[in-house]
């Protein structure tokens, strides 16, 4: 059991959260939806897990490398 | 046989052979070792078909005699020779870091001012291994020697630098601390790679940055591989040696021996009429969202063919290399999720380099359009963002390779003509949206009057963006021969093939030094 950190490749708003604290994840789903330049971009899962936190709401602005999810793999 | 007349000194050349190899001594190559790094014999064993390197100058150095008879000899701080990578020949070379910290002697210097002109000799690619920070104040004789300035005749070094970008393939890698003149040389390259944890790459170091600026940095945190990721100054990090050696293969298998020459092609089993139909859904048919262009070209191109190289610089342009049907080209695409794709001066300086390179070795390129655009706002104004993107242009309409265009989404914009030099081929996707602007900024601009008066502003603008979406539809493209297909996605990989073996004559014909050369 590991704690690894979801960080966003890219600089946005979030506008969408597809993943809720105590879920599933797999790798290839969606946890959240970034928008960028009129541009709403999904961010996937690269491993498995459950996500242990969620630390991020709808229309925050976050950087690039930003923590945004906590998953337990 | 032993000859009387000439045996001793027969015995000499196998004596200096043999102390060459040991190098900077057991102590010093350990020493490499511990810190995670290759000496530059093991890099070239390593990295060349095995046992096939001819090394040149392998007993160039300084040899003392004793008095009590024995032999020392020095050998010199740079090792240089011909050899083969599948089977194909090329140059290496490399300072020798358990030496003088590769800081070049006498003769290491010679071998190292030879190397590209042993490559433009027998124009074959050159491959460099990097480690050091070129010469040392006290010139290459050591601290208690002084040497001559040079003549007015002496030729310049970097004239043979250059003159390999436009003759054969350069591949660079920095497995070491490279500043100085080295640091100009690893990036005088089509391709340079550096390890993430073991080198660095610097104009000056650690010490010379202090007392020219006051400012102390460690040189990790001045030119370490997280600061040229994204600078521009690299194509790609690697993770470790091994991984730099792969991916300079990897680049090479793309590129002929030389500019006289056409890139071998590949066996490929990939069918030419592979149809993918994973390709009908890759774009959404929401037109703000983002999607996987990599997924889009890798599904079309021969399978497992497709190398990408400067990703993380000018995230939202993609460029590498790939196969039709076994035979080379470039592949440049968009990335819909960095800036929704538009060609920020990263991205077009990016683009200017790649182009160029395709031109010079002939390879034809793929261009897969999803293209909104110039990035705009303050930041891309600071960075002078359309005098990049016209560089980038200028490139690509003079580029005599032949080029073909998919529209996957947008083609919109002077930002376009990254992907339309005169007389590309043409198709587009059911997705494709063609025109000057995208809609909500060309209706938000030209109708702002009409929408602010309207009583309804928002259905105003819907129904005004509603109209000029349609005007965009591939549709009216089509119908006035506006490309040269409206297809299904499934139906492009065997377009590409065909046309790849269409176009082999023309590249034949344009053999030979590129025009402008090659800038790095």
């Amino acid at each position: 059991m590991r704690e690894t950190k979801f960080t966003a490749e890219l600089a946005g708003r979030i506008v969408a959260i597809s993943k809720a604290k105590g879920d599933r994840i797999e790798p290839g789903d969606e946890v959240v939806v970034i928008e960028s330049m009129k541009m709403e971009v999904p961010l996937t899962a690269q491993v498995g897990g459950v996500v242990t936190a969620v630390l991020v709401h709808i229309d925050d602005m976050i950087d690039e490398g930003q923590t945004l999810l906590i998953i337990d793999t | 046989m032993r000859s009387t007349a000439w045996q001793e000194k027969a015995d000499e050349i196998d004596e200096r052979r043999r102390l060459a190899k040991l190098q900077g001594g057991e102590e010093a190559v350990q020493k490499q070792h511990a810190k995670g790094r290759l000496t530059i014999r093991e890099r070239i064993d390593s990295f060349l078909d095995e046992q096939s390197f001819k090394e040149v100058g392998p007993v160039a150095g300084n040899g003392e005699r004793a008095d009590d008879g024995s032999l020392s000899f020095t050998p010199a701080n740079f090792v240089l020779g011909i050899g083969r990578i599948s089977g194909r020949h090329c140059v290496v070379g490399g300072e020798d870091f358990t030496m003088g910290a590769g800081s070049p002697n006498t003769s290491g210097l010679r071998k190292s001012i030879y190397t590209e002109d042993l490559a433009l000799n027998y124009r074959i690619p050159l491959i460099r291994f990097h480690e050091g920070s070129g010469a040392s104040i006290t010139g290459s004789g050591g601290k208690n020697t002084s040497s001559l300035p040079a003549p007015v005749f002496e030729r310049s070094r970097f004239e043979s630098i250059a003159r390999c970008l436009g003759t054969v393939p350069v591949a660079s890698a920095a497995v070491g601390a490279v500043a100085g003149f080295p640091a100009g040389r690893l990036v005088s390259s089509h391709y340079t790679v550096m390890t993430r944890h073991t080198s660095q790459i610097l104009t000056g170091g650690p010490a010379l940055v202090e007392r020219a600026l006051g400012i102390k940095m460690s040189k990790e945190d001045l030119g370490g591989a997280h600061v040229h990721e994204k600078s521009g100054l690299i194509d790609d990090v690697v993770e470790d040696e091994a991984a730099a050696f792969d991916a300079i293969k990897r680049f090479l298998s793309y590129m002929p021996q030389n500019v006289w020459e056409l890139t071998p092609r590949s066996p490929s089993s990939d069918p030419t009429d592979r149809e993918a139909p994973e390709l009908a859904d890759i774009i959404p048919s929401n037109r703000k969202r983002a999607y996987n262009m990599r997924q889009a070209v890798e599904a079309i191109v021969d399978q497992k063919s497709f190398f990408e190289i400067g990703a993380k610089f000018g995230p939202g342009q993609i460029t590498g290399f790939a196969r039709f049907a076994g035979f080379s080209v470039g592949i440049f695409a968009n990335d819909p999720r960095f800036n929704a794709g538009s060609l920020t001066a990263a991205g077009a300086q990016k683009l200017r380099r790649f182009v160029d390179l395709c031109q010079t070795f002939h390879l034809p390129i793929v261009t897969f359009v999803d293209e909104p655009g110039f990035m705009i706002g303050p930041d891309a104004e600071r960075d002078a963002t359309i005098r990049h993107g016209a560089s980038a242009l200028v490139s690509v309409a003079l580029s005599t390779v032949p080029w073909a265009a998919i529209l996957v989404r947008k083609s919109m914009g002077l930002a376009n003509y990254a992907h339309m030099p005169p007389n590309v081929y043409i198709l587009a996707w059911p997705s494709a949206e063609s025109g000057a602007l995208p809609v909500e900024g060309g209706v938000a601009l030209a109708f702002r009057r009409e929408i602010a008066a309207a009583t309804d502003p928002v259905a105003k603008r819907l129904e005004l963006e509603e109209h000029f979406a349609a005007q965009q539809s591939p549709f009216r493209r089509a119908e006035a021969f506006g490309v040269h297909d409206l297809i299904h996605p499934r139906e492009t990989r065997g377009k590409l093939c065909d046309w790849i073996e269409l176009v082999q004559p023309l590249l034949k014909q344009q053999l030979g030094p590129p025009q402008f050369s090659y800038r790095p």
